[in-house]
C-alpha cells in the first residue's frame, strides 16, 4: 500500500520511512511515495494548499496536527510523531480501505431503475448515480461544511438515514449538482458509506431516524416544524 | 393548546441559561443561587431547573428546558429529556477536559441519542480552538453516533437557531419519509 506525504517537513519524512522500515507490525505492507496516486496521504494541516494537494492524490486524507495531550484519535496524526501512533493509525487506514473496498456500491442498482441523469448533472467521476442513496458514519470536518448552512443542512439530513443527492436536493431546495458535490465531497473522506440493493447500512444499528411521541403523525409533524421555523425566523 | 419541550443541556457554564435567554420570548425563569465551587469562575449556577418559553402561531408552545449543569443530578436528565422534541448538548472548550465532559453526557443521554433529535453546540473555541470539532465527531463515531457537532457562541441568537434548526431537520428527515 502506497502512502502518499503533502506538506510535511523532510526530516518528518524521514522519521516516517525509518518507521515504516524498523516496525514489525506493518511487515513492510506500505511504502512512503512522494509524488502520483496513493492509498492514503499525510498532510500538514498548517501549510496552505497541502489539503488539497492531499485529496487530489488520495480519498483518504489524514491531517499531521498538534498534540493536543490526549490520546490520538483515529484520523489524526499528532506532532511530535510517535512510532505506535503512526503504526495504529496504519492499521486502522487498512482496514478502512479494506471495507470500503466490500462496501463499494454498484454503478446501477440491480432491481432499481434509476432516471436518466442528464446533460446537466455531472457525475463525480467513480462515484454512485445520483439516485444511490448514502448516509454518514461521522460528522464531516468543519472544513467541508464551510459556506454557510447549506452544507450543515445537508449533513445533518445525511445523519439519521441513507438518502440519495437527488432527495436531499428535493427535500432542501437545494440544487441536484452541489448536492451531488457535497456526497462526492464526503465519499472522499471516507464519510459515506453507500447503500446497496437489500442490505442496511452497518451504522443503522445505532443512528435511527429522530422522532418524538410528541410528533405522532406526519401531517402535524410537518404542521409543528414549519411554525417552530416561522417562530425563529427561519421561514 | 400542546406543549412541547427541547432541553439544553451540558456542564456548569458551557451557556444553558444564555442559549435560552437567546431564544426565549420571556425572560428565563432561572433558579440560579451563588455558586460556591471555585473551579468554576460564575457568580451563581442553576440548581433547579432553567425554562423559557417559545409560543407558535396557533398557541402552542416549546418549552425550553436547561438542566443542572452538575453531574450530581443527572438522575433528572432520562426524566427531563422523556417525551422532548430534542437535546442540545453544549460543551465549553474552555474546560480542562471537554471531551471528558462530553462523555459524560453522551453516557448520560445514551438511551435517548440513538433516536431523540440531538444537536451538540461547542463553545468558546475562538480562544481555545483545541480539541476541534473534529474530535467530537470521532468521540460520538465511537459510539456509533453521527450528531451535527458545531462551533457556537451562545449569546449570539443566530448560532442557538443553527442549534435548533439542526434539530429540527433532523425530525423532518422522518416526516418527510415517514410514510416509505
Amino acid at each position: 500500500m502506497k502512502l502518499g506525504v503533502e506538506g510535511l517537513p523532510a526530516a518528518e519524512g524521514g522519521l516516517l520511512r525509518t518507521i515504516l522500515r524498523l516496525s514489525s507490525a506493518l511487515a513492510g505492507q506500505w511504502a512512503l511515495v512522494d509524488e502520483g496516486p496513493c492509498d492514503a496521504v499525510l498532510y500538514d494541516d498548517t501549510v496552505a494548499g497541502a489539503h488539497a494537494a492531499a485529496c487530489a492524490r488520495s480519498t483518504i486524507a489524514v491531517p499531521v496536527v498538534r498534540r493536543a495531550g490526549t490520546r490520538p484519535q483515529a484520523d489524526h496524526l499528532e506532532r511530535p510523531v510517535r512510532a505506535e501512533d503512526f503504526t495504529a493509525l496504519l492499521q486502522r487506514l487498512e482496514q478502512r480501505t479494506a471495507a470500503r473496498h466490500l462496501s463499494a456500491p454498484p454503478r446501477a442498482l440491480s432491481g432499481y431503475v434509476s432516471a436518466p441523469v442528464s446533460s446537466r448533472e455531472i457525475l463525480p467521476p467513480g462515484l454512485p448515480e445520483p439516485n444511490t442513496r448514502g448516509r454518514l458514519t461521522r460528522w464531516p470536518p468543519a472544513g467541508l461544511l464551510a459556506g454557510g448552512r447549506g452544507r450543515i443542512e445537508l449533513a445533518t439530513l445525511l445523519s439519521r438515514q441513507a438518502r440519495s443527492a437527488r432527495e436531499l436536493a428535493a427535500a432542501t431546495g437545494q440544487g441536484l449538482q452541489p448536492c451531488m458535490d457535497f456526497m462526492a465531497e464526503l465519499d472522499r473522506h471516507g464519510l459515506v458509506l453507500w447503500e446497496t440493493t437489500g442490505a442496511p447500512s452497518a451504522p443503522a444499528a445505532m443512528m435511527r431516524p429522530a422522532r418524538s411521541p410528541a410528533l405522532s403523525a406526519a401531517e402535524s409533524s410537518h404542521g409543528l416544524l414549519r411554525s417552530i421555523r416561522r417562530r425563529l425566523g427561519l421561514s | 393548546m400542546k406543549e412541547y419541550k427541547i432541553l439544553f443541556t451540558g456542564t456548569m457554564g458551557a451557556g444553558k441559561t444564555t442559549a435560552i435567554a437567546a431564544i426565549s420570548e420571556t425572560p428565563p425563569v432561572s433558579t440560579d443561587v451563588v455558586n460556591t465551587d471555585d473551579t468554576v469562575a460564575k457568580a451563581e449556577t442553576t440548581v433547579g431547573l432553567d425554562y423559557g418559553v417559545l409560543t407558535l402561531e396557533d398557541g402552542d408552545r416549546i418549552r425550553l428546558f436547561g438542566t443542572p449543569g452538575q453531574a450530581r443530578f443527572d438522575f433528572l436528565w432520562p426524566i427531563l429529556a422523556h417525551n422532548a422534541l430534542g437535546i442540545v448538548i453544549l460543551v465549553d472548550n474552555s474546560r480542562p477536559d471537554p471531551l471528558a465532559d462530553f462523555e459524560v453526557y453522551l453516557d448520560g443521554f445514551s438511551a435517548e441519542l440513538a433516536h431523540t433529535a440531538c444537536t451538540v453546540g461547542i463553545g468558546r473555541m475562538q480562544a481555545h480552538p483545541e480539541p476541534g470539532l473534529d474530535r467530537y465527531a470521532e468521540a460520538l463515531e465511537r459510539r456509533g453516533l453521527v450528531l451535527p457537532v458545531l462551533s457556537v457562541d451562545v449569546r449570539e441568537r443566530d448560532d442557538v437557531v443553527l442549534l435548533i434548526d439542526m434539530l429540527l431537520s433532523q425530525l423532518r428527515t422522518e416526516a418527510l419519509w415517514s410514510d416509505e
